[in-house]
């Protein structure tokens, strides 16, 4: 799993052990599907319900982790480092849309 | 400013009330508010509320900021002195743009767009961020965002970026 450094992992598994509470998520499957979780959560000497809810939860911290870093292929990569060192103007429509930027709209809590 | 004039503010407790009725039609995206707590504390990412001018209490809508890192599988061409030898950037993911429902179409979404694009414009002077990052919901927000110079992030998703020095 890839964490990077604006996922508070540590915190995160903190609050986790204090939660003593659970809350029901149900979801259809296929029944081939839930066959083979069932055999795969015997496999790995854990209950379908734990299995199904530790498998997520991997799944859902992988994709947080996903999302605080993006890997780009190489002509992704090319194009878009090309862009950030071109360092590009505003062009006019970004001109006219930020023209119209309110100073006391933003206010600070 | 919009025919609707709003304020935004960071998340907060006075806000809570308002946002349990909040929705903007896209369920993920309301389900998206009413976690803000729990995010912020997990330091995901930080919420910002538009409110009724007129009356604070209202929630009208909200973005979400998250910061994040741009790298390359591979380390591409020759790159200049001003970016990172490891070709790994920082940048400001704006993570959801949602006006309420029955509040649409009066400009209100633009007023957010522009509350992000200043924010992240100033978070750009201070640390290491070259790019603005955001989803597009549909063809019709990418076409919208293509406008200001936004462009494919990757070539297979509706994730656009652009450069921090392309904002006004």
């Amino acid at each position: 799993m890839q964490i990077s450094s604006m996922f508070d992992a540590a915190s995160l598994a903190q609050g986790l052990a204090k939660e003593t509470r659970s809350e029901r998520m149900e979801q259809r499957v296929k029944p081939s599907m839930k066959q083979i979780i069932e055999y795969a959560a015997s496999l790995s000497g854990t209950d379908t319900s734990e299995f199904v809810s530790t498998a997520a939860f991997q799944a859902a911290l992988d994709k947080v982790g996903a999302l605080s870093r993006t890997q780009l292929d190489s002509e992704d990569a090319a194009r878009f480092f090309a862009a950030l060192e071109r360092r590009p103007e505003p062009n006019q429509a970004m001109k006219d849309l930020m023209a119209g930027y309110d100073e006391g709209m933003d206010e600070d809590a | 400013m919009s025919a609707f004039p709003i304020k935004v503010q960071p998340l907060s407790a006075r806000h809570q009330p308002s946002i349990q009725a909040f929705t903007c039609g896209v369920k993920f995206m309301d389900d998206y508010l009413r976690q803000g707590y729990a995010l912020e504390e997990s330091n995901f990412a930080r919420l910002f509320i538009a409110v009724d001018a007129a009356d604070k209490t209202q929630v009208t809508g909200y973005y979400a900021l998250h910061m994040m890192h741009i790298e390359a599988r591979q380390t591409p061409a020759p790159l200049s002195r001003n970016l990172h030898r490891d070709a790994v950037v920082g940048a400001a993911h704006i993570v959801n743009f949602a006006v309420r429902k029955d509040l649409q179409g009066r400009g209100i979404g633009t007023d957010l767009f522009r509350s992000a694009l200043k924010r992240i414009k100033g978070i750009s002077k201070d640390v290491d961020t070259w790019a603005v990052v955001l989803d597009a919901l549909n063809e019709d927000a990418e076409r919208f965002y293509r406008r200001f110079g936004f462009d494919t992030l990757a070539s297979n998703t509706r994730r656009l970026y652009l450069p921090v020095s392309a904002i006004a």
